[in-house]
């Protein structure tokens, strides 16, 4: 039985997989640069596991959690405005992760959408790049004594 | 002879010998044209990584007195790729670097 946080961040890379921009060009935790034809690209990643009682804890039963999940989009091209292009993939993403707010997971209640970063445009290539940071909050719960369960 | 032309006869000799052929032509007209130039040129294609993704940067090298007129937007091709220029650099000594983007 894995750590719910990690089935999350599967699910949610299974869930954003296909999309019609970025189609199979998910990666989960990339750490190196996207060549061309991986490009335009999503890239996943886990933030913080937050708690949501001061104790760390609700009941003795259980533990309610906040994880939060990255998603950044990555474009390259001149045949548009990269931010034109960025605004098409963060509506695919939005409709991907709210198409079923759970993530496809029984101890998850509900996914909350906490925003776009504003997108990073550069000239330095030899056609423009933009990234675009999207993010959301998954609130779930396992059991007082695993993680896991 | 002055340290300029010695300075000028040293870059030409080095763009002949070391660097490439580049074709400008100027905004608003068609790539192949009367307002088409060819001269020698150092191409650069530095590999840059930005936004996560891989690039290259690419820019020329040319003497500034074989390439009077051109400036933004006009299209260039090197090594049989097209591009548009969009930064200028005078070096106010005789050179003049173009950062270029692809078409």
């Amino acid at each position: 039985m894995a750590n719910r946080a990690e089935e999350i961040m599967a699910a949610v890379t299974t869930n954003l997989t296909g999309l019609t921009t970025t189609g199979s060009n998910v990666y989960r935790g990339r750490i190196y640069a996207l060549s061309d034809d991986e490009l335009p690209a999503l890239s996943i990643y886990q933030g913080p596991d937050d708690v949501l009682s001061e104790l760390g804890t609700n009941t003795f039963n259980y533990v309610d959690r906040d994880l939060t999940v990255r998603v950044e989009a990555h474009v390259k091209t001149n045949l548009q405005l990269v931010d034109t292009l960025l605004n098409l993939i963060s509506r695919e993403v939005y409709v991907a992760m709210m198409a079923d707010y759970t993530q496809g997971k029984s101890y998850v209640f509900t996914t909350i959408a906490s925003g776009n970063a504003e997108p990073t445009i550069s000239s330095e290539g030899e056609q423009p790049t933009a990234m675009m940071t999207m993010s959301f909050i998954v609130r779930y719960r396992h059991s007082y004594s695993d993680m896991g369960a | 002879m002055g340290y300029a032309q010695l300075e000028a006869r040293a870059i030409n000799k080095i763009i002949k010998n070391i660097g490439t052929t580049a074709q400008f032509t100027e905004e608003g007209y068609g790539h192949v044209s009367s307002k088409t130039i060819t001269v020698n040129a150092i191409f650069d294609a530095q590999y840059v990584e930005v936004n996560g993704i891989e690039a290259y940067r690419p820019m020329i090298f040319v003497e500034t007195s074989t390439v009077m007129g051109i400036s933004h937007n006009a299209k260039v091709t090197v090594n049989g790729i097209e591009y548009d220029i969009k930064e200028t650099h005078n070096d106010q000594h005789g050179m003049t670097a173009f950062i270029l983007q692809e078409v």
